[in-house]
């Protein structure tokens, strides 16, 4: 039988808080203030140190991060929580109950966003230096907070998205924490043209590039569409962050090569110029 | 030994660690038997090593190698017919080219036009190298898909011999290893084997002249005659890669005298003819040119040399005009009497470090 029963209210509050001296209090803003300030040396140093490394180094050192802030805040918590409260299982139940409620209330997107970023650290359906597309935003996650992700876009904008978001949106992961990820060059040809000695010209595109990682594929996809043959030409960047330059040099080089194989390219007729808008 | 079983001579970071811990070491443990050596009293060599001599001696010894490794093969008509290949790093040169017409062997330039009937049956022929076959570029890699096709159904007994950054590059955009029954390359130096290597060196420069560390003055022997292979010497197998030739030049510029010492009056035991190797550091890249430069040294390992005009075609662009000029004031990059660009064998250890750390496909042994 737990000897708070039967007490009035007030006593029953005041048995679930411990005595808080001046000692107490400065042990507890210590601590926090310890804590936030690993916190944001973790959140400064650590993507700094990751910008002079290779990119599957960069990605482990920026995935530290988030693990390092959650294992903080816990280990402060479960510090100060002992000396604010008189931890027993009835106690723990009537403050989980009273912040739940408060918390479902008040700060419900919050909670959720907060919670889907705990999900997040475990789960990772992004992590920090991968390249993401959630909704309509494309980037390279630059910072996974604690209740939102920050993309930086190739347009340079940095988006701010909630966690909240991955409970209802899709995440696509280009590299899903490796250090490279797939670009798609594309390219179209007129149907009447015979497209098989692409497959060795574009090959040797994609494997000539500066950009090109070496122990990685090279695929050539041809799809018959109404208006000719699209052809895509896969194929990995040693360093994520060429992605899109590798995606131009793999473009610009490959309609060259198209040009010298004596291929037609779909092109979109000038409509302005009163041009019909037929192929070939 | 087999391609893809080098035994590369211990790690940066194992060697970072190593270095920390000595300083760390001889700051708590000050030693009363340092020698004092004031940086500025040392001075670069006259006449730095490698000499001719050195590096003689040192080809010999892997012309031997050579010997053991193909001359029974080609000799020996019941042997299987095929093409063999020889990927060596930067910095073997001429030796298999050398080697081959010291044998009397046919050699030919894989750069020039090969006639119909080349590999029809006969004697050996040594290719030896693959530089100038082939250009990054689709257009490019027509010559040498074409000669390793050729070379891949060959009826006379082939030595190919290509450098590492090239054999990595063409064996992914042209599959060079269908086209060779037997991939070989180098062993590894180490330590031992380098200190064996320098104090030929040594015997053959001056006689009575102790190796000092530069750093602290300390004997590069040690106090240990059973020591074979001392700190400075594994360090230097590490920083050269195991490659003989680079290592004898890392030393050659490392290594410094020190006119002030004149024997009498000092407070020292090093002698007048001594000699200090400074530890290597590895070179930088202009920070401003970083990763323009990662590109044009990457475009020249692989081709083993361009021109100025075709470096700057081989590096996405835009490239800053400096470029190839702080390149060279680096002492990164030097220019051949033809005008060709390529790494400084003293500058292509840093360079391949740096290439590795930007995340760049590297060669492979």
């Amino acid at each position: 039988m737990n000897g708070a029963e039967g007490l009035p209210d007030g006593e029953r509050l005041s048995n679930l808080f411990n005595a808080i001296g001046l000692w107490v209090g400065l042990e507890i803003v210590l601590i926090l203030l310890a804590a936030w300030a690993l916190i944001q040396l973790a959140q400064r140093a650590l993507p700094r140190v990751a910008e002079y490394l290779p990119a599957p180094l960069r990605l482990y050192t920026l995935n530290a991060v988030p693990l390092l802030r959650l294992f903080l805040i816990v280990a402060a918590v479960a510090w100060i929580v002992p000396l604010v409260f008189d931890v027993t299982l009835q106690n723990f139940v009537l403050i989980f109950g009273t912040v739940s409620v408060a918390l479902g209330f008040a700060f419900k997107d919050l909670a959720s966003s907060t919670l889907a970023g705990v999900v997040a650290i475990f789960e990772r359906p992004y992590r920090a230096g991968d390249w993401v597309r959630i909704g309509e935003h494309y980037g390279e996650v630059i910072h996974v907070g604690m209740r939102a992700v920050q993309l930086q876009t190739a347009a340079d904008d940095t988006v701010t998205v909630p966690h909240l978001r991955m409970w209802t949106d899709n995440v696509a992961n280009a590299n899903n924490g490796e250090g490279t990820c797939m670009c798609i060059a594309e390219f179209h040809t007129v149907p009447q043209d015979d497209t098989r000695p692409l497959t060795d010209a574009l090959t040797a595109v994609a494997r000539t590039s500066p950009y090109f990682a070496w122990d990685r594929p090279v695929l050539v996809i041809t799809r018959n569409t109404p208006y000719g043959a699209l052809i895509q030409l896969k194929a990995y960047p040693f360093e994520l962050r060429h992605q899109f330059l590798f995606t131009s040099d793999l473009s610009q080089r490959g309609r060259m090569a198209i040009e010298a194989l004596g291929l037609r390219q779909v092109q979109m007729p000038d409509l302005d110029a009163g041009a019909a808008p037929v192929v070939a | 030994m087999r391609h893809g079983t080098y035994d590369w001579p211990g790690t940066v970071a194992r060697r970072t660690l190593e270095m920390a811990w000595r300083r760390v070491r001889a700051t708590l443990t000050p030693d009363d038997t340092v020698v004092a050596i004031a940086e500025d009293d040392l001075e670069r060599m006259p006449d730095p090593l490698p000499h001719d001599e050195d590096l003689a001696a040192l080809n010999a010894h892997l012309t031997g190698m050579l010997d053991a490794a193909y001359l029974d093969w080609l000799a020996d008509d019941a042997r299987a017919v095929c093409a063999c290949a020889l990927v060596s790093q930067p910095g073997a040169g001429r030796l298999l080219g050398d080697w081959a017409v010291a044998h009397g062997f046919e050699t030919l330039d894989a750069a020039a036009h090969i006639p119909e009937g080349t590999f029809d049956a006969g004697p050996p022929l040594v290719i030896p190298h693959l530089r100038g076959a082939f250009v990054r570029s689709p257009d490019g890699l027509s010559g040498i898909a074409a000669l390793t096709g050729r070379i891949g159904a060959t009826r006379r007994k082939v030595v190919v011999g290509c450098d590492s950054w090239p054999w990595a590059f063409l064996d992914q955009a042209v599959r060079l290893d269908l086209a060779f029954r037997h991939v070989q390359t180098w062993p590894a130096w180490d330590g031992a084997a380098l200190a064996a290597l320098a104090r030929g060196v040594m015997r053959r420069y001056r006689p009575v002249a102790t190796l000092r560390q530069a750093r602290d003055g300390h004997d590069v022997w040690g106090a240990d005659d059973d020591n074979d292979a001392p700190d400075y010497f594994r360090d230097l197998a590490e920083a050269s890669n195991g490659e003989p030739h680079i290592a004898l030049r890392l030393m050659g510029d490392a290594m410094r005298e020190n006119p002030e010492i004149d024997g009498e009056g000092e407070d020292v035991d090093a002698a007048p003819d001594d000699l200090f190797v400074e530890d290597w550091e590895p070179m930088e890249i202009p920070g401003k040119y970083r990763d323009t430069g990662h590109f044009a040294l990457h475009a020249l390992l692989i081709h083993g040399g361009l021109s100025a005009g075709a470096l700057i075609a081989a590096i996405p662009a835009p490239v800053p005009s400096a470029l190839v000029p702080a390149l060279h004031s680096a002492d990164l990059i030097e220019e051949a009497a033809d005008g060709r660009l390529s790494v400084t064998l003293r500058a292509y250890p840093s360079v391949r470090r740096a290439l590795v750390a930007a995340g760049f496909p590297v060669d492979t042994l």
